[in-house]
């Protein structure tokens, strides 16, 4: 019998791993990895809370919307690397304030 | 039993991927850590009973996203660096879990507490079929993302 409260704590474990991450590395790939780290950790601590308390399915639109951002981080992150590697030759986070607009 | 020796299995595999996420030099690697800590997620809400959810997790992010993240970005193979200051990850990492651990263990005799517990979960999710079905996805995936590891390493030898 598992109480919710570990679901919790590992889903807190991830989260900080990836708030860690991203204070910690300027690179801009590991800041979106890291990013989904978080994305991760919310999930456990997300769908682990509303099933213990809630009623059973009431999460979907929350996780749905997760996915949507994840799924939208990713490409984003494909997007800027393309961009990176070919403009401006490295991937350190601040270069993204040499573009225009 | 069995629910805790999956639950302590999960977590210790979900740790060390997440900090392979982040320590890994070659990005390549730190993708396929990243597809094994959704993985390890899908593994947790299956254990929670969410059976449908489950496989909407591998489906989406480790199906998709990982695979695209594989595909589009990490299997170029010229990616190889040092990621993350280890001593600045490591403080930032302590403080800001015993922040977050204390603001949770501090709701937890008002709240958690009056909650049930599961029991009998993963045998309800089995017998479903859908923890089948899991599997055979969770395999696709791996054999997919094994696939272009083995592509990238033909290319590299015969280039």
């Amino acid at each position: 019998m598992l109480p919710l409260y570990d679901f919790v704590l590992v889903g807190v474990a991830f989260l900080a791993m990836g708030l860690a991450g991203t204070v910690a590395s300027r690179h801009f790939v590991i800041t979106i990895l890291s990013i989904e780290l978080i994305f991760a950790g919310s999930i456990t601590a997300l769908v682990g809370y509303f099933d213990y308390s809630v009623a059973s399915g009431a999460f979907f639109p929350i996780l749905l919307s997760i996915w949507a951002v994840a799924s939208v981080e990713i490409i984003a992150l494909v997007a800027f690397y393309v961009y990176m590697k070919d403009k401006v030759g490295d991937f350190d986070l601040r270069r993204l304030m040499q573009l225009k607009g | 039993m069995l629910e805790l020796a999956l639950f302590v299995l999960l977590t210790v595999v979900g740790i060390l991927a997440s900090v392979s996420v982040l320590s890994q030099r070659s990005l390549f690697k730190s993708a396929i850590a990243l597809a094994i800590l959704f993985a390890v997620v899908a593994g947790y809400i299956l254990m929670l009973g969410q059976t449908l959810i489950s496989l909407f997790q591998l489906l989406v992010l480790v199906g998709g996203l990982s695979t695209y993240l594989v595909v589009a970005v990490a299997a170029e193979g010229q990616i190889s660096f040092r990621h993350v200051s280890p001593r600045w990850f490591s403080a930032v990492f302590v403080v800001l879990a015993g922040i977050l651990i204390y603001a949770v263990a501090i709701n937890s005799s008002t709240q958690f507490s009056s909650l049930p517990s599961i029991s009998d979960e993963i045998a309800l999710a089995i017998s479903g079929g859908f923890g089948i079905i899991a599997a055979i996805l969770f395999l696709m995936f791996a054999v997919g993302i094994g696939s272009v590891m083995l592509i990238k390493r033909a290319i590299k030898t015969v280039v």
